[in-house]
């Protein structure tokens, strides 16, 4: 009986082909916008976090928020005393002795201006130490990074980003050569290999030099951020806990610095994606409803146009279910049929989608099994008045009808 | 014992703030395989009547005993029931389901009854075999004659074999040769043991039937056997 209904259905669907199409659409683009929306932002969220991991391991970040003093006014005391709020250099070296720290890169970040023969830049100079290199995971492609004596010396040397290298010294080997930094000449030492970018920005556009050497050139005493790696059995939330016990001592205010692990990120970033995509199922969602009300719309339409049909079945012996059971089948074949069509057609455009935007997509089964429930659910739930309707029309009243 | 039982049916319409009385107090008594023929000029209520036979509709009041039951309270989900068991009809218009062939529309009562689909296929041909067309199964509705559509009509009515068969003026629509083969369909199915109710204003159709029934103003006003010669 189920089956012979199913037939009834699938050729009352065919028989009006276009009608059906134009009925499924509403279902068809609510689940392929489903489909496509939430693999393109599975594969962006999978891209972010292997990025993120490629930072570098185990990175924890501190960051200082009151701005830096100038260098003269408060060069006049032996010992770099700061106002309240700024870590001094030697401080930020000391983490490296808390317990699970592996390495410290003090930071000194500004911005200067680059130039080599007419060719100028402006970008970040990034002030650090030799450790920077594999706390930011960071290759070589040509020469060397700085070394510790280069720190001790106060060396005017200079490491390029890839990128950097390419605006100032074109397709030229820059090892060797000088450049000069706010006008003041360096020698390039080494060119890093690219990274990329992450969130729209580049890994690869700036140029480190000794810190000791940035403090001067930038005329600021202060550490702005320092970059640390845990030691690979470190418990983190420990270890972020006795950083921060230090950072309070020095800076007196919790308001002064932030401690940032890369864990920390991640689980930001996961619950920034989560959130997205529950207001992209969301939407989606409210394009499945509007889709649902299309084919009750429809399915009202086919059922007063086939009252007579329904009169004539009723004479014959169809009972109240078998009308009932009619109808929702065929709703239901409508909005399952238009669910499938989505999901191929979601699949297809994320892929299209993800070839132009260059980004991946990833497919995912329980959203293509979620999205064609949820079609069902709204074919069930939109069907099942006009199908009443049906079935509940007097025989000889529906007979009468021409 | 009598088939069909009718004691003081009555119907009558709301139309606005009056009631028409369609029906007014009909009692008749129709034999297991017996032929009626119930005629009466147009409007009389020979159509309301036959909705009330075939459990289409429901009386007003009175009492309709079909085979012993008294089905005239019935709720609509029971009467499809006595509908699909009990009842074949024809009707002048002939009603098929145009999208369907013709074995299709016949095996129809069948398919509401559960029938396994192979056996319903069987009985279908069987019947359409019967009313002289076994080789029209797959043709359309739109693809036969008015008189062949009646007699599909006529095969999809009889194919769970019901003990009542009814037509409303089944030959109406069609030209007197093609009334003839339906009538002389009835005659057999008569002869076979059949119960048959045909509604007609043609004397000459009413004539088949073994008994006419004439029927003026929603009441019975006759009710004479016919001597075939
Ligand atoms: N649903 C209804 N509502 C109101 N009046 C109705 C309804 N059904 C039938 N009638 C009225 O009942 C009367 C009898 O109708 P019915 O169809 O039974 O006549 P009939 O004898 O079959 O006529 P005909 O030979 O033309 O088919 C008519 O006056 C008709 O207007
Ligand atoms: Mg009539």
């Amino acid at each position: 009986m189920f089956s012979q209904t199913l037939k009834v259905s699938m050729s009352a669907i065919w028989a009006q082909k276009l009608r059906s199409l134009l009925t499924m659409l509403g279902v068809i683009i609510g689940v392929a916008a489903v489909i496509a929306l939430i693999s393109l932002a599975r594969g962006a969220t999978q891209s972010i976090s292997s990025k993120i991991e490629g930072l570098g391991s185990n990175l924890i970040t501190v960051s200082t928020t009151t701005q830096g003093s100038p260098l003269s006014s408060s060069s006049t005391a032996t010992t770099p005393l700061l106002p309240p709020g700024q870590l001094t250099a030697q401080e930020a070296l000391s983490l490296g002795r808390v317990p699970g720290i592996a390495r410290v890169a003090p930071i000194v970040a500004g911005s200067a201006t680059f130039a080599v023969g007419d060719t100028t830049s402006s970008v970040g100079l990034v002030g650090t130490n030799a450790a920077y290199q594999h706390i930011m995971n960071y290759q070589l492609a040509e020469g060397r990074f700085l070394s510790p004596l280069d720190i001790s010396s106060d060396a005017n040397v200079a490491v390029l980003g890839s990128q950097e290298a390419t605006n100032l010294f074109g397709a030229a080997n820059p090892v060797n050569n000088v450049m000069t930094i706010n006008g003041i000449p360096f020698k390039v030492v080494g060119v890093l290999a690219p990274k990329g970018s992450l969130f729209g920005q580049s890994s690869d556009d700036f140029v480190a030099i000794p810190w000791t050497v940035a403090q001067s050139v930038l005329g600021q005493t202060n550490i702005s951020n320092i970059y640390l790696s845990a030691k690979g059995n470190a418990n983190v939330t420990a270890l972020t806990n006795r950083l921060n016990l230090k950072l309070l001592t020095w800076l007196g205010s919790a308001n002064n610095f932030s401690v940032t692990t890369q864990s920390q990120i991640l689980s930001t970033l996961s619950s920034i994606t989560t959130t997205m995509q529950d207001v992209l199922g969301g939407i989606a969602g409210i394009s499945l409803i509007v889709g649902g009300i299309g084919i009750m719309n429809i399915m009202l339409v086919s059922v007063t146009e086939r009252t007579r049909e329904i009169g004539i079945r009723k004479a014959i012996g169809a009972s109240h279910g078998a009308i009932l059971l009619q109808f929702l089948v065929e709703s239901l074949t409508l909005a399952g049929l238009g669910g499938l069509i989505g999901i191929v057609l979601g699949t297809v455009i994320s892929d299209v989608l993800g070839g132009v935007l260059g980004a991946t997509t990833t497919f995912s089964a329980s959203t293509a099994l979620l999205a064609f429930g949820f079609s069902l659910t709204v074919g069930l739930v939109f069907g099942l008045w006009p199908a009443s309707r049906a079935a509940s029309l007097h025989p000889v009243d529906a007979l009468r009808v021409e | 014992m009598a088939l069909i039982e009718m004691e003081q049916i009555r119907k009558s319409y709301k139309m606005g703030g009056d009631y028409l009385e369609v029906l007014r107090g009909i009692s008749l008594s129709i034999d297991q395989g017996d032929y009626v023929a119930i005629m009466g000029p147009s409007g009389s209520g020979k159509s309301t009547l036959m909705h009330i036979l075939g459990c289409l509709d429901v009386p007003t009041s009175g009492h309709y005993f079909l085979a012993g039951k008294d089905i005239s309270r019935f709720q609509e989900s029971k009467l499809a029931t006595i509908r699909r068991q009990q009842i074949g009809f024809v009707f002048q218009s002939f009603n098929l389901l145009t999208a369907l062939n013709a074995l299709e529309n016949v095996a129809l009562p069948l398919l509401y009854q559960g029938t396994p689909p192979r056996i319903q296929r069987e009985r279908a041909k069987e019947a359409l075999t019967l009313v002289g067309l076994g080789d029209r199964l797959h043709h359309r509705p739109s693809q036969l004659s008015g008189g062949q559509q009646q007699r599909v009509a006529i095969a999809r009515a009889i194919v769970s074999n019901p003990p009542l068969l009814l037509a409303d003026e089944p030959t109406g629509n069609l030209d007197s040769h093609a009334g003839q083969e339906v009538l002389s369909i009835f005659t057999r199915l008569h002869d076979s043991g059949q119960t048959v109710v045909v509604i007609t204003h043609d004397a000459q159709i009413a004539h088949h039937a073994n008994r006419i029934i004439q029927i003026l103003d929603g009441t019975i006003v006759s009710s004479q056997e016919v001597t075939h010669v």
